[in-house]
């Protein structure tokens, strides 16, 4: 008997070309699905992709228009991308792993309309920051409440009236027991009966007895000055006391106006705060890009912080891998290398596009960063102009607590078609920017830099321009140069924000007047407020400061009393 | 289910030598077991095209096999786990594991591991029982079931009739 059979090999083709069908089609659709599932949990809005097919020998995985759309606009898509072609590692896919050794990427276009509005998904590994910016900003320096400026001012007035109204009843308590301690009415009486009865005898005495009577009158004249000398001391005492308190209670009432002044240096109406406001003013077209690199930092150092927990439970017919060499294990999609080539469209420019990317996966593999380094060139609108250039470098690695993020973005020369200011009423265009923006991120901090030139610009105004912004575009086109420095440090919710422009000056110069009448009401205003804290205390202060003056005038009066005695 | 007895009996009934379907029983078996990840199922199914094995037979008992597969799943991980932690082993595995062949069969995997050696184990002594089985059955079982009504409706049926034609 023959061992094998001819119609085997038949068998074998027929089989294997089934096997080869099937991966060719339902691979391509495992793959499709995966990616507009995932991506658009990961997106936070719709991930869809035209087509994906397997190659004829099921290694090479093509991807065509992949769109990823914007979840800040449904409308918009935030990348498509014309092409992606990789090699599929067959093993890892079959373990439902997603293993790429070299990803091509071709014909990006940035911020494009959709022809259908996405769809939202809610986030999952992450949430997206809810802080606006600028508008906070603008608004906080727009915008004037006395109460709230208050309570950001170490306001020391209604401390120092509570301190000085204590150390008033302290000293009156002082008074009240040196008081008690000096001769009273009764006192005073005795010794006057005491010294017009010594008077007395002493006229009445003759000869020696004189002496002895003199002698007592005198007695009695030494106690009364003794009497007298405790009076006098402690209207000496109470004389200086009061002459303290109230150069105090000056320095106190003073305080009000101090605590005004200080109010008034943090609120956007002093040279020092109204840069705030040319500064947000100009940085709201930006705003959507601070937003946009504050979610994708949170997004990438996000990954640093995924677990990679060891399988306990396999599923039915997988099994668990068991991690012999104690190597980390590796991400369910990793995408070792991605060379970038092909045209690039954004906002109308188009250009070219280069460069590469290593290790973006699905979760951050030790020892393996995650890097990129773009460039973009966009070619000169004459003969006369350069060519804009732009690069893009980024590094991500697993760092003890969390990941690393480190990006950097130089744009030279970049056309710039519109720039809007205060909402839509002033724009800039046909804009030349330089922008250098730097990004430090861990998993508790992240901290953009970004500096913005622009030159070149023409300025166009609405008819009903406020007449503050009507100032600002004087500025814009008197300056010809505006240059924006965002700073923006995020610890857990807190942002800490400082944005420059050199603009702010000018821009104050020219509106001061028209401000300083809203600096006066804002300053009574502030003032009205700390008089209405204190207002009880000062009340109560001055009655007992006008009761001391009355106090004094009684211990004179007992003063003049003792002087009868002499 | 009567189909499938059905097929079972043609099997069983046919003139294929007792060692190709013993041979599809045991191969069936070792397919069933392996994951779809282990390059050893693809070598399987390989032979089993290439060598002269009962190919009826082998997709019959392969479903049959399957679900004992599914049910026995836990079990085999349970034992590729213990074998996979066993400390004494661990240089072997790693060394294993990291060649080419070892990383093809999916060796640092519990499934596949344990199927696999338990493939290896059976595989011979389930041939055996599978021929023994069929020259049993042969000359024992036959002829009492022909005797069935409901194997006689069968080999009366019109479907039966094509498939015997075609394959006489």
């Amino acid at each position: 008997m023959k061992i094998f059979r001819l119609s085997g090999i038949a068998l074998l083709l027929v089989v294997s070309l089934l096997v080869w069908g099937l991966l060719a089609f339902l691979a391509g659709d495992w793959i499709e699905r995966g990616i507009e599932q995932e991506g658009s949990q990961i997106n936070g809005a719709t991930v869809s992709v035209a087509s994906s097919r397997l190659g004829w020998w099921l290694d090479e995985l093509n991807i065509e228009s992949l769109a990823i759309a914007n979840p800040s606009d449904l409308n918009r898509n935030r990348i498509e991308v014309g092409q992606l072609k990789f090699a599929v590692d067959l093993p890892a896919l079959l373990k439902q792993q997603m293993h790429v050794k070299e990803l091509i990427v071709a014909d990006v276009k940035l911020n494009q309309p959709r022809p259908v509005p996405a769809q939202a998904f809610a986030k999952g590994a992450y949430s997206p920051s809810n802080w606006q910016w600028p508008k906070a900003v603008a608004a906080e320096a727009k915008a004037i409440d006395p109460s709230a400026v208050l309570q950001q001012v170490d306001i020391r007035s209604p401390q120092m009236f509570e301190q000085f109204s204590n150390d008033l009843t302290a000293t009156q308590q002082r008074w009240e027991a040196q008081q008690a301690a000096l001769p009273d009415q009764e006192k005073f009486d005795a010794l006057k009966t005491k010294f017009q009865a010594a008077q007395d005898a002493l006229k009445k005495a003759k000869g020696l007895e004189k002496v002895a009577r003199a002698k007592a009158l005198k007695e009695v004249v030494d106690e009364a000055d003794q009497e007298r000398k405790k009076i006098a001391e402690f209207r000496q005492v109470i004389k200086q006391d009061i002459s303290a308190l109230q150069s105090r209670w000056k320095t106190v009432k003073q305080q009000v106006d101090k605590d005004t002044q200080l109010a008034m240096s943090i609120i956007n109406l002093t040279p020092e705060g109204m840069k705030h406001l040319a500064a947000s003013f100009l940085g709201e077209d930006v705003a959507h890009w601070v937003g946009l690199a504050l979610d994708n930092s949170e997004m990438l150092t996000a990954l640093g912080n995924k677990k990679s927990v060891e399988q306990a439970k396999p599923t039915p017919r997988t099994g668990i891998d068991v991690n012999l060499t104690g190597a980390p294990p590796l991400p369910s999609v990793w995408i070792k290398n991605t060379l970038l080539s092909g045209d690039f469209q954004v906002a109308g420019l188009r250009g070219q596009l280069s460069g590469e990317a290593k290790n973006i996966a699905s979760e951050l593999i030790a020892g393996q960063p995650l890097t990129s380094n773009i460039k973009l060139t966009l070619p000169a609108a004459d003969a006369n102009a350069k060519a804009a250039q732009g690069s893009l470098a980024l590094t991500l690695k697993k760092a003890q607590s969390g990941a690393a993020l480190q990006g950097n973005v130089d744009l030279s020369g970049w056309p710039v078609a519109n720039w809007s200011i205060g909402q839509g009423g002033l724009n800039l265009t046909d804009i030349r920017a330089q922008v250098q923006a730097s990004v430090t991120a861990s998993e508790a901090n992240t901290k953009l830099v970004i500096d913005i030139q622009l030159t070149d610009f023409k300025v166009e105004k609405s008819n009903n321009l406020s007449k503050a912004m009507t100032v600002f575009a004087t500025v814009l086109e008197e300056s010809g140069v505006a240059k924006l420095t965002v700073e923006l440090n995020k610890k857990g919710a807190e942002v800490d924000s400082k944005i420059s422009s050199n603009l702010d000056k000018l821009f104050f110069a020219k509106i001061k007047d028209q401000f300083q009448a809203k600096a006066d009401n804002a300053k009574a205003e502030i003032r009205n407020k700390i008089d209405a804290q204190v207002s009880g205390v000062r009340e109560s202060i001055t009655q007992r400061l006008s009761g001391l003056a009355n106090l004094e005038q009684e211990v004179l009066a007992k003063l003049e009393q003792f002087e009868q005695l002499k | 289910m009567l189909t499938m007895l059905a097929k079972l009996l043609k099997i069983l009934n046919s003139e294929d030598s007792p060692a190709a379907v013993g041979w599809a029983i045991s191969l069936a078996f070792v397919f069933a077991l392996l994951p779809l990840f282990s390059l050893a199922k693809w070598l399987v199914l390989v032979a089993v095209l290439l060598l002269r094995v009962n190919l009826s037979a082998f997709l019959l008992f392969s479903a049959v096999f399957a679900v004992l597969a599914w049910l026995f799943d836990p079990l085999l991980n349970d034992f590729g786990m213990w074998l996979l932690t066993l400390p004494a082993l661990k240089d072997f595995w790693i060394a294993v594991s990291q060649s080419s062949v070892g990383g093809a069969l999916a060796l640092n995997n519990t499934l596949a591991l344990a199927a696999l050696l338990l493939s290896v184990l059976v595989l011979l002594p389930l041939y055996w029982i599978g021929v023994k089985l069929i020259y049993w059955y042969r000359s024992h079982i036959k002829s009492r079931i022909e005797k069935w009504r409901v194997v006689a409706v069968i080999k009366s049926s019109k479907i039966y009739q094509i498939y015997h034609s075609l394959n006489a």
